[in-house]
């Protein structure tokens, strides 16, 4: 890519300038720079808070920690409303109420006015109505911050707040939970805006009569939470992405045990599998592998369960040991270009679907995102430092710069390509549809398991069928309803892989990979078809019963048997599910794989693929109308060169097309043996030909030749 | 996929106006991809920060060089989600929605 010292970011590198610093300086210099703002805060307030590495800022003194527990802080502590990251619950409302009361009064307001010191006029502190305060009595606050709720309640209603100063208590407020020496009560707005919020009604208004800036106290604000009103909440966005990051790996490390679990049950290890399942029994897929156990261990007392092998099952060890290769050198040499790796592999997967092989892919596909993810994804925050922080700050105020359209644009294409790759990774491969994880994904869209049921599962729920959207997600939402297992059904063929390792250094040790089973099997033919446009069918509800297992062999990843380096193939670039060109291969005629026999589930294009004669042709009018001394010959002539320019069509070809017209539009051929209403002969000028679908696909299937 | 992705942020959209009705449609829709776009620019790695720093976002080749990286974030999509559901959280709890102009 170009580097151009250009941009901001690029001029303030260029002049030595860190853009973060410089942009806080600005804020620092007008007066916006919260973030500092609450630090000092923090640190004034005893709360500790802050992030320690901001100019500005400086560690308070134990004096004036004392100070303020005391009461008796010097002067200049100003109160914040919005102070919350590491500043104490009484601290922050503490300077609440203070400021509620001062606003009240029309006045600043410091978090005790102390007329000796600030010169601030004297407010009446409202007595208790519960309690007397006891001078001497210690400050609940310094040992139960918890007390907060407290701070309300103590707080009189105008009646009650008679002022009483010998409340006071030597200058501390032990129940108003001020710590000001004197007090003015507080007018009837206030109170009714305190009670209004504490009612729930955070919009009351407050009286017109309170005037002068009545302020109301926000709401509680959870402790360390991040807020506009601090300057922290889009501040804090870095730490909720690393949060973010560290969430998924460990969402997709999940995802890889519960694959582990899926190939112990295919194996026929229920034991182990059932071990995972109960362990994870309140989550859609513990309960589907619960189900599963019980059918797997009845397919094996009923001798229902068989071994199948071949090139299959050599081709399928192959790419599981890529997989997993790859996770490993990219977990090794932190190279973290998990998508490129993974569309590597789907690169080559059109050319495997042939032998119904699929499976293996997903296997590899799976070992690779995930062997790195738990450890991998917690590691990742490592890369993004600091150190880069200008340039993070410049390319956002660059994006800020965007008109609202461009900036939706440029979201939707990064969206895009983080759904292919996850597509890539976990779905397009097939491991989601051959492995039951697709259930899973579908289920926990409809349970609301967060951690894949949003946006991913709300992808996949309003998917169109082969649109090209999320890979393999739109697969078998007809087949199976959710949170489903029916006596069967089942879980499809081992994904070799998911739980293995090369090397047993993909993931840290004790994770998923050490318990029993989850190793890289090989051996099955997966079950998958093509149908006759050459689309993958792929059905775990076929595979569930009896799925044929392959080679007893076990390909020994787990164990530590020398890895295959394998070259890599041409990386292709992720630009648009519609560009990733690793679909099925169109075109073939034969069914591969093997059907157990039961209903297939919807076709899924596990990796979309829009060939350009499939554009063109479905984009065709729906009607043709037949012109003045034209056959249908004539018009099937004409389909075939609009779908394909370039074609060299034969009569055969031509027929071919000609038929599907006639039939599809009740045109009676009787040398071709076609009935219809009415003879190819005597047709009308003008007679619509309606394109329909099943025309279409003679016309794609022809016009490819 | 457009389309889903557009039903998709609609949600959130709507999500936020139940609870606020208060808000501007549209500005809450920029500050959804606003967080978007400010989540894979914090998700990238230092050394492709660097590789992007002077990005032409007007240039499709290099878009489509950051699309790359955003697909090669390991759960792109799963962080993405992650972070917009935390920002939902707040926009209900604040019942307004954070300053874009607060960038630290």
């Amino acid at each position: 890519m170009e580097h151009r010292p250009t941009s901001r970011a690029g001029e303030r590198q260029a002049a030595g300038v860190n853009a973060f610093d410089g942009f806080r300086e600005s804020r620092a210099g007008n007066g916006l720079d919260l973030h500092a703002r609450r630090r000092r805060i923090d640190g004034m307030a005893g709360g500790g808070g802050g992030e320690g590495n901001d100019d500005n800022w400086r560690a308070p003194t134990r004096d004036e920690i004392d100070a303020i527990r005391a009461g008796r802080d010097g002067p200049g502590v100003e109160t914040d409303p919005g102070t919350s990251d590491g500043t104490s619950l009484f601290s922050r409302w503490r300077g609440r109420i203070a400021g509620a009361i001062g606003s009240l009064r029309g006045r600043d307001v410091s978090i005790r006015p102390d007329a000796s010191v600030g010169g601030t006029p004297p407010i009446e502190p409202p007595p208790t109505p519960s309690r007397e305060p006891v001078s001497g009595e210690p400050d609940p606050h310094d040992s139960v911050p918890a007390a907060r709720p407290a701070v309300h309640q103590a707080i009189p209603t105008p009646a009650q707040a008679a002022p009483d100063r010998s409340a006071v208590g030597g200058g501390r407020n032990t129940g108003a939970d001020t710590d000001s020496d004197e007090w003015h009560v507080p007018d009837q707005a206030f109170f009714d805006a305190i009670r209004a919020r504490r009612a729930g009604t955070t919009s009351a208004a407050p009286s017109p009569t309170a005037g002068e800036g009545l302020t109301i106290p926000p709401p509680p604000i959870p402790e360390g939470a991040l807020t506009p009103e601090t300057g922290g909440w889009r501040a804090g966005l870095k730490e909720r992405v690393a949060a973010a990051r560290v969430r998924a790996g460990e969402m997709m490390a999940g995802m890889r045990d519960g694959a582990g679990a899926i190939i112990d049950v295919a194996k026929g290890r229920v034991d182990a599998a059932k071990e995972w399942a109960e362990r994870k029994a309140d989550t859609p897929l513990g309960k589907i592998i619960i189900k599963a156990v019980e059918q797997v261990a009845k397919d094996i007392a009923e001798g229902r369960r068989r071994r199948k092998g071949g090139i299959a099952v050599q081709v399928g060890k192959f790419l599981a040991l890529y997989g997993a290769y790859k996770a490993k050198e990219i977990f090794d040499e932190k190279k973290w270009d998990i998508a490129t790796g993974v569309v590597t592999g789907a690169a080559v997967r059109p050319l495997l679907l042939m032998v119904g092989v699929e499976t293996y892919i997903a296997g590899a596909g799976i070992a690779f995102v995930t062997g790195a993810a738990r450890k991998g994804m917690a590691e990742l925050n490592n890369y993004v430092t600091p150190e880069t922080d200008g340039l993070r700050t410049g390319l956002r105020e660059k994006i800020r710069t965007m008109d609202g359209a461009q900036r939706r644009e440029l979201a939707r294409k990064m969206l895009i390509a983080g759904a292919v790759s996850a597509g890539a990774s976990f779905v397009g491969a097939g491991v989601m549809h051959s492995t039951g994880l697709d259930v899973m994904m579908k289920n926990a869209a409809g349970s609301g398991m967060d951690k894949v049921g949003g946006l991913f599962g709300g992808l996949k729920e309003s998917l169109p069928q082969g649109s090209g959207g999320i890979p393999g997600l739109d697969s078998v939402e007809a087949a199976q309803p959710p949170n489903s297992f029916e006596p069967g059904e089942g879980i499809s063929p081992p994904a070799p892989g998911s739980g293995g390792e090369v090397g047993g250094s993909a993931s840290p040790p004790g994770e998923a990979v050490s318990r029993p089973g989850a190793r890289v099997d090989s051996g099955f033919d997966g079950g998958n078809s093509l149908d006759s446009h050459g689309v993958i069918r792929t059905s775990p509800v076929t595979t569930a019963v009896g799925p044929p297992y392959g080679a007893e062999a076990e390909v020994g990843v787990s164990q530590g048997l020398p890895m295959t380096p394998v070259p890599d193939a041409a990386p292709v670039p992720v630009t648009s599910p519609v560009t990733t060109a690793v679909g099925p291969p169109y075109g073939a005629e034969a069914e591969v794989g093997v059907s157990q026999g039961l209903p297939m589930a919807p076709v899924p294009e596990v990796v979309p693929v829009l060939n350009p004669i499939d554009q063109v042709v479905d984009k065709l009018p729906a009607k043709v109308s037949l012109p003045q001394g034209a056959t249908p010959w004539a018009i099937a002539e004409q389909l075939l060169k609009e779908s394909n320019p370039n074609g060299q069509f034969t009569p055969a070809d031509i027929m071919a097309v000609d038929k599907a017209l006639c039939e599809a539009n009740g045109v009676a051929v009787p040398e071709w043996g076609i009935e219809g209403k009415i003879l190819a002969t005597r047709l009308p000028v003008g007679m619509n030909f309606e394109i329909t679908d099943d025309v279409k696909d003679v016309l794609k299937r022809v016009a490819k030749k | 996929m457009e389309q889903e992705l557009q039903k998709y942020i609609d949600g959130l959209v709507q999500e936020c106006l139940r609870a606020v009705p208060t808000l501007d449609r549209t500005q809450l829709e920029d500050y959804f991809n606003q967080v978007i776009l400010d989540t894979l620019i914090y998700s990238l790695t230092d050394e492709q920060i660097k590789e992007i720093d002077n990005i032409d976002f007007d240039n499709p080749e290099q878009v489509q060089e950051l699309q790359l990286m955003a697909a090669s974030i390991p759960g792109f999509i799963f962080i993405v989600e992650d972070v917009l559901k935390k920002e939902i959280e707040e926009i209900k709890r604040t019942g307004k929605i954070p300053e874009i102009s607060e960038t630290q």
